[in-house]
Parts: C-alpha cells; sequence; structure tokens
C-alpha cells in the first residue's frame, strides 16, 4: 500500500540522487571527464525541458477535452526541429559568435545592444514565465494530494500541515539545487554541467515513467491497443468536434514558436549548446522524443475516461489509474516522473530569468547609481553571483506567491498556453533581427510593447478574472462598458477562441508594428553593424566589426574593468592570450580595436552585450563607427554578385581568346599544309626538267653511235630544258619575293592602253606560229592609272600566251577588250578555248587547266604571279563568265585621279 | 566522424549541395501533411489495424519526419564549414 510517507520520502530521495547526480557531474566537469555531459545526446534530452509538468499530467487531461488537439503542442516544436538548418542552426551560431547569455541579450545584442530591449524582454520573461513556475508547483502540490488522499494513513509532517505546501518546500528545494548548481559561473560559454546533467537524468525519468504507464494502461488495463479505442469515449473525443481546424492550425504555429522563444529552451538550445553538431542529432531526437512521450497520452486519456469514475480529474489521470488498478509503485514511478519534469522546468527557468535580470535589470541599474562602488576587483562579478541567487530565489517566491493567490482558482490550468503566447511576442523581433537587414530597435520595441500589452489584455487579465470580481466585469463588458474594447471581442470580433483571438492581436499588431516602424525610421550606426554581423553570420567571421569601430583605450584601464567582471585569475590569462604572454601593463601601448572588441565580446558573455559595451564604452576613447565600413560589411553580398560577374566576364574573354587562338592555329595548320604541297609541288616541277637533261646528258655521254645530228638535238632538249628550269626557279623566287613583299612594284600614272598595245604587239608572233587570230577588241582608248607598266606588261603577256598556247579550238580565238566603267579601268583577255573547269582554283600555286602535257612547259605559277601584282597595284584579276565557252579573264585597275599631276 | 564521410564528399551530392532546400523541402513536407486541408482528407470515423485513422495519420506523419530529419541530417554538410 502506498503512503504518502513513502512518497515524500520518495520525493526527497529522488531530489537528494538531483543532488548527488549534479554534484558529481560538476567534479567531473572540472577534471575534464565531461565527455559524455558534452555529447549529442545529453543536449538532446536536455531541450526536453520542454515538456514541463503541464505536458506530464496536463497533456492527458487535454487529449481527455479535445482529444488529439494535445499533439500540436509537440508537433510545432517537431516542425521546428526538423527544419533546424533554416533557423536553429542560424540561431545556435550566432550565440556562440556573440557569446549570448539569453534571449533577452539576443534581441538587445542584435538591436544595437540596446539596453532598453534588454529590459522589455526581460520583464515580458519574467511575467510570462511566473504563473508557469507557478503551474509546476501546484502540478507537484496536486500530484502530492493525489497520492496522499489515496491512502487512509494519516501524513505526518509538512504535508499533513497543509497540502499546498508540497508547493513551498519544492520551491525550497529546488531553489537551493539551483543556487548550488546554476550559478557556478557566469560565462554563458562555461556552462552548467550539474544542471545539464540533472535536467537529462529527468528527461530519462519522465519519459520512462509515462511509458511505463502507458504500456500498463494499454495492455494491462485495456488489453491490447485496438480494445482501446473501443471504449465509448474514444468515439466522443476523437471524432465528435472539430479536429484540423483554427485551433490545431494556430496551436501548431504557437508551439513551435514557444520552442523557439521560451526563456528556459533558449537558455538549453542556444546558450547551453555546447557545439553546434550536437543539433544534427537533436533534429531527429528530440522529435522522436516528443513522439515517444506522446504515443500513449490518448490511450491513458480514453481509458481514464471510461474506467475511473465520472468527475475525475483527467490531468491526474496518470497517477489515478495506476492507483486505481492497485499498481502502487506505478504510481508512485508516474508521481515521481510528474516531479521530474515540474523540478527541471523550474531549474531551467529559473537559471534562465535569473541571468537575464541580472546582465539587463540589476547591473545596470547598480551601474548607473551614484553610491554603488564596484571598483574593486571581481566586484561586478560577485554582485552578479548575487543577483542571480537572489533572483532564482525570488523568480520562485515570486512563483509560489502566485501559486497561492490562484490556487483556488482554475486559473493555472490554461497557464501554460498563455504564457506561450506571451513570450512569442519575441518572435517577429528575432526572426526579423536574423534575417532582415533593415529591422530597427524602434520597430521592436515598438512591436513587443504593443504586443505584450494586448497580450496582457486580451488574456492574461481574463485568465485572472475568476478570482476577481472587477477583472470580471472588465472582461464581461469591456472598460468603462465601452463593448468594442471587451478584452476576449477586440473591435467586436467575437466567436473566436479566446486563444487565437489573442495571439491574432496580439502578434499580428506586434509583427505590423515591427514591420512598420522598422520601415520609417533608420539605424544608428551600431545597430546597423550589429545587423550586418547577425544576418550575415555565415559570412562575416568573427571580428569583423573592429574594422568598423574604431576606439582605443589604455590596456591598464581595460585591465582593470576586466578584472572587475572576470576576477582576477580570468584577467590574467585573458590578457596573456591577448598580449602573448608579455604581460606588462604599464609599457605596454594603448590596446588596438581588435583587442577592445575581442575583450568586451568576452566580458559580453558574462554580463551581456549591452552593459558590456556601456562599460567599454566609459574607458575608450575616440570611438568612430565607420559607416563605409558598414556599408562594405552590408554590401557583401553586392561585392559576390559583382566578383561572380567578373569572373563570368573573365571566362567569357577566355573563351573567345581561346576560339581566336584556335582559329589561328587552324590557319597555321593550313599554311603548313601549303608550304608542304609546294615544296612537294616545286620538286615535282624541278625534277620533270631534271630528269629529261640527266637523260639526254646520259645519252650522250654513254652512246658513241650518236648521229651529229641526233647530238645536236638532244643537247638543244637539254638547253631547252634548262631555260625551262630557269624559268621555274625565276618564277618561284619572283613569287617568293611578291609574297614577302621584297619585290618593287612601280606605283605611278601609267597610260595602261598603250601597255596593252604593246603587249598585242608582243604575242602577235606566237599567234601566227599557233595559226591564231588575234583580235583587238573595243578599246577604252584613254584612260590613267596607277601601276608599273613593265608588270603590266608581264601580266597582259601571260594572259595571252595562255590563252594562245592552250586554245585547241580549230580557230582559235583570243580578243581583247578594254574599257572605262565606275572609276575602273578593265581589260578582257577572252579566247574560244576549252575553259577552265575550276575557275577558283586556276590562280593557286601550280594549278594548271587542265592535265598539263608538258608540251606547253608551264610552270604552273604564272597565273598566282600574275594575280598578286595586279593585287600589289590594288587591283584585282578574275575569271569572268564568258557566255558558256572559252575563258575571259578581267584585270580591272582604278583610275588615278586626274590632277595636275 | 563517421567512416564514409570522406566518400560522399568526393561527388558533388546533390543533397549536400543545396542544404537549405533540401531542409525546407522537409519542412514543407511536414507542414502540408499536418495542416489542413490534406490532414482534412484523413478526419474520417475509420479505423486502421484497430486505430482511428486521425490518430493513425497524425503519428504516422510524426514518425515519417522523424525518420526523414534522421535521413537528411546524416546527409547534410557539416554545419561548422558551410553556409
Amino acid at each position: 500500500m502506498l503512503t504518502t510517507d513513502f512518497a515524500l520520502a520518495t520525493a526527497l530521495a529522488y531530489v537528494a540522487l538531483l543532488f548527488l547526480l549534479a554534484f558529481v557531474s560538476d567534479r567531473q566537469s572540472r577534471r575534464g571527464r565531461d565527455r559524455l555531459l558534452r555529447s549529442p545526446l545529453v543536449y538532446t534530452l536536455s531541450i526536453s525541458v520542454y515538456c514541463t509538468s503541464w505536458t506530464f499530467y496536463g497533456a492527458v487531461g487535454s487529449a481527455a477535452r479535445n482529444g488529439l488537439e494535445f499533439a500540436t503542442i509537440y508537433l510545432g516544436p517537431t516542425l521546428v526541429f526538423v527544419g533546424w538548418w533554416l533557423l536553429l542552426r542560424k540561431l545556435v551560431r550566432i550565440g556562440h559568435v556573440h557569446r549570448i547569455t539569453s534571449i533577452a541579450d539576443l534581441i538587445s545584442s542584435r538591436f544595437g545592444k540596446s539596453t532598453a530591449l534588454g529590459v522589455l524582454v526581460t520583464c515580458i520573461a519574467v511575467i510570462g514565465t511566473t504563473p508557469y513556475i507557478a503551474l509546476q508547483l501546484k502540478a507537484v502540490t496536486s500530484s502530492f494530494q493525489v497520492v496522499s488522499s489515496a491512502t487512509e494513513t494519516p501524513v505526518p509532517g509538512i504535508v499533513m500541515q497543509s497540502g499546498t505546501d508540497a508547493g513551498f518546500w519544492v520551491a525550497v528545494a529546488m531553489t537551493i539545487f539551483t543556487i548550488l548548481f546554476g550559478t557556478r559561473n557566469l560565462d554563458a560559454n562555461e556552462h552548467n554541467p550539474g544542471v545539464v546533467a540533472a535536467i537529462a537524468f529527468e528527461a530519462l525519468v519522465k519519459l520512462f515513467a509515462i511509458l511505463a504507464v502507458g504500456l500498463f494502461v494499454v495492455f494491462g488495463i485495456a488489453g491490447g491497443i485496438g480494445n482501446v479505442f473501443e471504449y465509448a469515449p474514444a468515439r466522443s473525443i476523437i471524432h465528435d468536434r472539430e479536429l484540423f481546424g483554427w485551433r490545431w492550425i494556430n496551436l501548431m504555429i504557437l508551439s513551435g514558436i514557444a520552442i523557439i522563444c521560451l526563456p528556459r529552451q533558449f537558455q538549453i538550445t542556444v546558450v547551453e549548446n555546447s557545439h553546434e553538431s550536437h543539433l544534427r542529432t537533436a533534429a531527429w531526437a528530440f522529435p522522436l522524443y516528443l513522439f515517444l512521450i506522446s504515443l500513449f497520452v490518448l490511450p491513458i486519456a480514453i481509458v481514464g475516461l471510461a474506467v475511473l469514475p465520472p468527475g475525475s480529474n483527467p490531468d491526474m489521470f496518470l497517477l489515478t489509474l495506476p492507483i486505481s488498478a492497485n499498481q502502487d509503485m506505478l504510481a508512485l514511478f508516474a508521481f515521481i516522473g510528474g516531479f521530474s519534469s515540474a523540478t527541471s522546468m523550474v531549474i531551467v527557468a529559473s537559471i534562465a530569468l535569473s541571468i537575464m535580470t541580472s546582465n539587463h535589470i540589476v547591473v545596470p541599474l547598480a551601474l548607473r547609481l551614484p553610491w554603488v562602488r564596484l571598483d574593486a576587483s571581481g566586484d561586478i562579478k560577485r554582485l552578479m553571483l548575487t543577483t542571480r541567487r537572489i533572483s532564482i530565489g525570488v523568480i520562485l517566491l515570486l512563483g509560489y506567491v502566485y501559486f497561492r493567490l490562484s490556487a483556488e482558482s482554475d486559473a493555472l490550468a490554461a497557464m501554460g498556453l498563455i504564457a506561450f503566447v506571451g513570450v512569442a511576442q519575441f518572435f517577429p523581433a528575432v526572426v526579423g533581427g536574423l534575417y532582415w537587414r533593415n529591422a530597427a530597435s524602434s520597430g521592436a520595441i515598438a512591436g513587443m510593447s504593443a504586443g505584450f500589452f494586448l497580450w496582457m489584455y486580451t488574456l492574461f487579465i481574463p485568465s485572472l478574472s475568476t478570482a476577481d470580481s472587477a477583472l470580471q466585469a472588465l472582461t464581461d463588458n469591456g472598460p468603462w462598458g465601452i463593448a468594442l474594447l471587451k478584452p476576449q471581442a477586440m473591435l467586436g470580433l467575437s466567436g473566436f477562441d479566446p486563444l487565437i483571438h489573442a495571439l491574432f492581436w496580439s502578434l499580428g499588431l506586434n509583427a505590423a508594428l515591427f514591420v512598420i516602424v522598422s520601415v520609417w525610421s533608420s539605424q544608428k550606426p551600431l545597430e546597423k553593424l550589429q545587423s550586418a554581423l547577425f544576418v550575415d553570420v555565415f559570412r562575416n567571421v568573427a571580428g569583423t566589426e573592429s574594422k568598423v569601430i574604431q576606439r582605443r583605450a589604455a590596456t591598464k584601464d581595460l585591465y582593470k574593468l576586466t578584472q572587475r567582471i572576470l576576477g582576477p585569475v580570468e584577467t590574467h590569462k585573458l590578457f596573456e592570450e591577448l598580449t602573448g604572454g608579455q604581460l606588462k601593463l604599464d609599457q605596454l601601448p594603448p590596446l588596438d580595436t581588435r583587442y577592445i572588441t575581442h575583450i568586451e565580446r568576452r566580458l559580453a558573455g558574462n554580463i551581456g552585450a549591452s552593459t558590456a559595451r556601456a562599460l567599454v564604452s566609459q574607458i575608450a576613447t575616440g570611438e568612430t563607427i565607420s559607416m563605409d565600413e558598414i556599408i562594405k560589411l552590408v554590401d557583401e553580398t553586392q561585392q559576390v554578385v559583382e566578383y561572380s560577374h567578373r569572373l563570368e566576364e573573365q571566362s567569357l574573354e577566355l573563351h573567345a581568346t581561346a576560339e581566336k587562338l584556335r582559329t589561328a592555329n587552324l590557319r597555321l595548320q593550313e599554311l603548313d599544309a601549303q608550304k608542304d604541297e609546294f615544296l612537294s609541288q616545286v620538286s615535282h616541277e624541278v625534277r620533270t626538267p631534271m630528269t629529261s637533261i640527266r637523260s639526254f646528258a646520259e645519252l650522250l655521254l654513254g652512246t658513241n653511235a650518236l648521229t651529229a645530228e641526233q647530238s645536236e638535238r638532244f643537247v638543244r632538249i637539254i638547253h631547252e630544258e634548262s631555260l625551262r628550269l630557269t624559268r621555274l626557279l625565276d618564277e618561284i623566287l619572283e613569287m617568293n619575293r611578291l609574297e614577302h613583299g621584297d619585290l618593287e612594284i612601280g606605283f605611278s600614272p601609267i597610260q595602261p592602253e598603250a601597255v596593252v598595245d604593246r603587249a598585242i604587239d608582243t604575242c602577235r608572233g606566237l599567234a601566227e606560229r599557233n595559226r591564231a587570230a588575234l583580235e583587238d577588241g573595243q578599246r577604252a582608248g584613254s584612260a590613267t592609272v596607277l601601276g608599273d607598266p613593265d608588270r603590266l606588261h608581264q601580266v597582259l603577256i601571260n594572259l595571252l600566251t595562255n590563252a594562245l598556247k592552250y586554245n585547241n579550238n580549230a580557230n582559235p580565238l583570243v580578243r581583247i577588250d578594254s574599257r572605262v566603267a565606275g572609276g575602273f579601268y578593265e581589260v578582257d583577255v577572252s579566247d574560244n578555248g576549252p575553259g577552265i573547269r575550276e575557275a577558283g582554283q586556276i590562280f593557286e600555286k601550280f594549278s594548271r587547266g587542265r592535265e598539263s602535257s608538258g608540251k606547253q612547259g608551264g610552270t604552273g605559277l604564272g597565273l598566282a604571279i600574275s594575280r598578286r601584282i595586279i593585287q600589289k597595284m590594288q587591283g584585282e584579276l578574275d575569271i569572268v563568265d564568258n557566255g558558256g565557252h572559252g575563258t575571259r579573264f578581267r584585270i580591272r585597275l582604278r583610275l588615278a585621279e586626274v590632277t595636275g599631276h | 566522424m563517421r567512416p564514409e564521410a570522406p566518400e560522399r564528399r568526393a561527388g558533388i551530392h546533390p543533397v549536400k549541395s543545396r542544404p537549405r532546400e533540401t531542409a525546407a523541402l522537409l519542412l514543407c513536407l511536414g507542414v502540408v501533411l499536418l495542416f489542413p486541408p490534406i490532414a482534412l482528407i484523413f478526419d474520417k470515423p475509420h479505423r486502421l489495424l484497430g486505430i482511428p485513422l486521425p490518430v493513425f495519420y497524425v503519428f504516422g506523419t510524426w514518425l515519417l519526419l522523424v525518420l526523414g530529419a534522421y535521413a537528411v541530417s546524416r546527409i547534410l554538410p557539416d554545419t561548422e564549414s558551410s553556409d
């Protein structure tokens, strides 16, 4: 039989175990054996501080009232963790880089290290969290009452005097625990291993407790999962209500926001995070934890409703079900589970709030009071630690007082969600601050104040109304009876769930004001800098701001200041690091900007960014914030874009160059091939006469029986072939000189008609020998062109001889015409010969009109040379259409401008 | 360190090179599945394996998301080095 004594003893033993665990972990950690404590698993488990006793007991109650809706409280965080890469990773990175100490510090630091924002966030957090702590105390007390009312034996000791006092003693025990293990050091980056170990342990206890009760209920009482849903209440709580409606959507969003904004969650997820990679594990392990802890909630609620007598408190089904089945040990385990979920929340929440109150309210205030002297070494550190310890006590006392005041009403039951909406007011500032450069502190202050006021008015005050008739009247009728201002039906917007109504108005106005005021106001330089550092935390390496903020400070002053906050030992270590081990305060030059920034950040990890800045600014002189540098920092994105643009251009240029090179290379290869071809053609051309010369010479040498006539013929052939060879070599030389520009071509006004006449005269003999008619056709009469008369003559002779020599017509005819047309002087040499099949190639070297019979003895260079000559005279030599038979060459020369010359 | 990490890093893994999109995709999947109107499809008085359909659906999706987050967390690049 379970007795209250036994339950109480177990609870005490459990608390003692927590103390022991925290103590051992703390010692192990100080000896450097904290690998397990700094593992991703422990990190994940400690995040489950999200599951408070409100979750533990209340989820079953919620399921009994609203069915599946309870799951939204866990699905929202699941989604946030599943999408960890987008938000949580950035949050944790910023937490590490900027040594963030709390969510108030995050918001204050982001918006220009604003003191006002720090105070505002702290106030909202305290007001939102105190009732939540009260809720935990109430849950513990209620569970005690359930356990003790289940026994007949009178309860001795503290609980006996007044059932509700269990809450008091829990508060006292948790205060002691938190002060002992939660305020070991100031630095945000030096974690509280004792607390983390205790929280992780409690996470396991509550999970196993709820799983144990769940398994017992499903398989021990109901006899299988299928049977659970056969109970009558199953149908009514699952199907007889709107499931995926407005409340479903809103609660999911709200809980997703809460997992980011709840001070205790921020403390565990961001501040106590020892390594960013732990998020990788938490991303799936924490949703899995939530899944497991929710798995049996609905079955327990259904079975509780079905089995227990009507009117039983569904919030306590976890205890009353095992008790009704006489499973005392199981009930005790469930009780410890609920106890652990309450205590873990109380511990972490009070630590988070104490850091916020000391950093953002007490110390800034103390520093401003003229009679408070904090000049000695470690003074501020002592003040901070004392403040935090007192804050923890005060916060828990406030929670207890709140709990006692509202114990009679059922106001606390709804407190969980009300607190969610309260802390959700941080959300616009947090998300805007992380992703929106222009989010300004004035916007954050305006939005958050308005949101907070509306939250108080539409949700918090009505929740207290059952305890106070004046508040009741306000809630029912509106202030001064103005119905439009009724807290739960603002501007007549009624018919909504009060929670959704409040969420809409507070968060909506908050976000709207935040955006509008931010857009309409300008950021101060420091704010701009912080904005750039936060929004681009993944790109701007730590210490970038030292480029922006220029200031000087005497090393001695900085040392003193640091000593006041960190104490002598830490300070000595820090300065030795900074000065490279040569710590001589009086001889050091003033520390430069980089070190000052480093020290300020280090101090911020202890006392918050805004206080650290205020203190450093007192001793630093000549502070300037360079707008140019800020703009550079902000414009880095732009720079990256430009840089990539430049790269793109360069690559295009390279591409074009490569293309040109490729073309040039092809051209070279072509020329190389042409050269090879030319050489082989030259060899071939030289070979033919050489062969005949050699063979005839051999004949002459080797044969004695030659007649004089034969000898003479052979010698003549040798002579002719030699001439041909010489001519060929001459032409090759000439071609070469033409191509290399060595051959001088005259460029003076000449009378081409006279040259044509001379050429005709020269060729008459050849024409007669070939029995061809050389016809002088229509002539221009007179014209003046620029050129070289001898070279033009050479070209004409070449054309005429070709026309005469290769004409195999029965009545060969060669005709010359000339005319002046369109500023040009043209000479046509036409024949009635066989024509040229490949007109395009005839001007190539060694190209001949048809297969050379050898008889005509052309070198194949004549036309190529002719064309080069005419080109040198800036004219053209082409083949033109001759009406289908024969060939017509045309020389086209530009007329010289007729001047007095 | 996981032993398979270097091999995975060798090629350009589509998921690795687009971590933001991959994470957002899973999140969007969760939002679409758990919010109306998709969720409304499963708000029917049927039972599956003895469990009411909406309960089965919500918890099934939940488990799916956990598995998805596990898979994605293993292929996303190191957080320390990239954006």
